[in-house]
């Protein structure tokens, strides 16, 4: 087991492409940290500078207080998952898992209960004798998993594991992977471009995007305090609402508005003035049918689609485009008029030049591997 | 109308109606009668020209004789050495042939400056004409002025220039080193295709699980490349089978009276130099036995296994 940290690492291909630029994050022992980002993001890369596979161009990685940049795969001492499992095809379930201790020497007793004990450990008992070919998607991921495992390595690395299982499977997976991770105690980086399964595993979430960190957060607030507009646009089953606006000191109250709309923007100290975007996530207003007595935003109903288990609408409010949430029971028809309530607490402002958040988000205590705790106890 | 439209497109009504027939045989026609002019027609006189006698004109068919070109193959001492002597052609070529282009095949499957360069010229030989590559053989083996045997010489390895020609069965393995030279370019270029769909994850898996480079060759490599080795086993063998031009522009046989003759030279010579077409034929059908056989070996293996291999 060990800490993973990355010192101002960089990633450049022949040809100029920075896949990974000056990423510099500290992954503690024990923890459950996905990187989440969209495609050529450089979050395999990362992984793959981790496990060796790649040569960084610059900057270092540490595991514990060992600098590694250098160290082969062969002795980094890491395990890999990944997506389409990379099993030896000529080699049954057993001497699969058995493969790294054997490169190992171990004798051949010892390897043969340590492979037993994993494959309990992971409900493939039965399956010692088969070969992958003979096995479903998931059953060959936990024998990749296994072979991992069996190795007690310092460091796991999973790269986008579950992205060829279908749907039912992945849910269940997931679990599985969490409750491993629980029983070990090992540091598991995964690579996934998959919100949910970054935030249904994850004690911590590390986004990237260009290559850049993004925000490097509890799996929690990366969804509830997005860093920069990239990530508030790319967490969400439905697309975060955006508004050009500006902001607007009175007293103690402070106001963003446009043409369209004006809000109040409570706590929370942003900057007094100046212009800004504002973003609201779609199941932070809620729409009510009719008029509305008050100076809440009013507009048509142009569309309304089902994301379960609600229902959501898009309003046209002079020239905008907001897709809201419809409170069960509330007699919201496109073509009829409709008012827009925001949720106060859930405003999130950018800067509109660097995306930047500006409103800071409220300060909790340091991220704690939640889910860990809850199983252990 | 529209009842016997969709009769017609119900896929379990295969049936076709006369109409389609006739044109079917109509296109069939030209491919048949070729098939039929230049595989079946040779094959039945050649097979006759085994049971019949000789003719008025060198390969023409003269009375019934029974099968006394076939009775004489098992007590000819000449078609038994040039039998051995194929497996001693076809042996070494093969083990040869695909490490030589394995090895090849890897080298060029690494990214270096000028790779495309490299794997191009890999083709040269297989390319080459076989009377140049012996004409090409026979100044660079020559036991006085040849390269090789000077290299030799002033690298101290031999005492003085070996007669890459002289010797028996030497004179058989040196023809054996020409051949593997010509043809290896077809099998590295098989093995090539088939490591470009070297599975990169399980290599990297490999390297992850603590392979160093040569554990990597024999637990990922060498399996993938499994089918291939056995493919090309095959097709070189094939080939060697069927070596023919080397014999002829290099040795006609000798030295001695038949130091590197093979069945396929026999044949040759029976047919085209004694004039015996009947026992020609005969030798010939030996070698398209064992053509045909190892063939069918490739191809069943290569269809049950549902590989695609190039070549």
């Amino acid at each position: 087991m060990a800490s993973v940290r990355l010192d101002h690492l960089s990633k450049t291909y022949r040809g100029g492409i920075a896949a990974l630029s000056d990423l510099t994050v500290t992954i503690p022992n024990g923890e459950f940290v996905c990187i989440l980002g969209p495609s050529g993001s450089g979050k395999s890369t990362a992984l793959k500078l981790m496990a060796g596979i790649e040569e960084a161009s610059a900057g270092r990685i540490f595991f514990d207080n060992e600098d590694v940049t250098l160290t082969t795969p062969e002795r980094r001492d890491v395990a890999m998952v990944f997506q389409s499992y990379g099993l030896y095809p000529q080699m049954t379930v057993a001497e699969n898992i058995a493969f790294p201790l054997m490169l190992r020497k171990m004798p051949k007793a010892e390897r043969a209960t340590q492979v037993e004990e994993v494959c309990r450990l992971l409900g493939i008992g039965k399956l010692l004798r088969r070969y992958p070919r003979q096995l479903s998607g998931g059953e060959r991921q936990r024998v990749a998993l296994g072979r991992a495992i069996v190795r007690k390595p310092r460091v796991f690395l999973l790269d986008e594991p579950l992205s060829n299982l279908d749907a039912n499977l992945r849910v269940s997976m997931r679990q599985e992977l969490r409750r491993l991770h629980d029983i070990l105690g090992a540091t598991f980086i995964y690579v996934t471009h998959d919100q949910d399964d970054a935030l249904a595993m994850g004690d911590r979430v590390l986004v990237l995007a260009d290559g850049r960190l993004q925000q490097y957060d509890a799996a929690t607030r990366v969804y509830r305090y997005p860093a920069n507009r990239f990530v508030a646009s790319f967490l969400g089953r439905l697309p975060m609402n955006f508004f050009q606006g500006h902001l607007e000191t009175r007293g103690d109250a402070v106001t963003f508005s446009n043409d369209d709309l004006v809000i109040a923007v409570p706590d929370g100290k942003p900057p007094a003035s100046g212009t800004a975007t504002l973003g609201v996530r779609p199941d932070a207003i809620v729409v009510r049918a009719g008029q509305s007595g008050r100076d809440a935003p009013v507009g048509f109903v142009r569309w309304l689609e089902v994301v379960q288990p609600d229902l959501y609408a898009t309003v046209e409010v002079g020239s905008h485009r907001i897709i809201a949430k419809v409170p069960e029971g509330e007699p919201v028809e496109v073509g009829n008029p409709a008012y827009l309530h925001f949720n106060p607490g859930k405003l999130h402002l950018f800067d509109p030049t660097t995306g930047a958040r500006l409103n800071p988000a409220p300060e909790e205590a340091a991220p704690v591997p939640r889910r860990r705790r809850e199983a252990l106890a | 109308m529209i009842a016997a439209l969709t009769r017609r497109r119900s896929p379990s009504d295969l049936s076709i109606t006369n109409e389609q027939r006739f044109y079917a045989g109509v296109f069939l026609l030209p491919t048949v009668l070729i098939a039929l002019g230049l595989i079946a027609y040779p094959l039945i006189y050649s097979l006759l020209l085994t049971v019949r006698g000789e003719g008025d004109l060198p390969g023409e068919l003269g009375p019934w004789i029974g099968l006394i070109n076939w009775t004489h193959l098992p007590g000819d001492p000449v078609f038994r050495q040039s039998f051995i002597q194929s497996v001693m052609y076809v042996v070494p070529a093969c083990v040869a042939g695909v490490i030589i282009a394995l090895g090849a095949a890897v080298v060029l499957n690494q990214d270096f400056p000028g790779r495309r360069i490299a794997r191009a010229c890999l083709l040269i030989p297989w390319a080459l004409p076989p009377v140049v590559v012996a004409a090409m053989f026979e100044w660079f083996l020559d036991a006085r002025r040849g390269l090789l045997g000077a290299w030799l010489t002033n690298l101290g390895i031999t005492t003085h220039p070996p007669a890459f020609f002289g010797g028996i069965p030497g004179t058989l393995f040196t023809l054996v080193g020409i051949h593997v030279w010509k043809t290896f370019p077809l099998l590295a270029i098989m093995f090539l295709v088939a490591l470009q769909y070297l599975p990169q994850e399980t290599l990297h898996a490999a390297r992850i699980d603590g392979a160093n480079m040569l554990k990597r060759f024999r637990y990922v490599v060498l399996p993938h490349l499994r089918p291939t080795i056995i493919a090309a086993v095959v097709i070189e063998l094939l080939i060697t089978l069927q070596l023919f031009d080397l014999i002829y522009a290099l040795t006609l046989g000798g030295p001695g009276a038949y130091s590197t003759y093979n069945l396929y030279f026999y044949a040759y010579k029976n047919t085209f130099e004694y004039q015996d077409f009947g026992y020609g034929a005969v030798l010939a059908y030996i070698v398209s036995a064992l053509v045909i056989i190892f063939a069918l070996i490739l191809t069943r293996w290569r269809s049950a296994r549902g590989q695609l291999v190039a070549g």
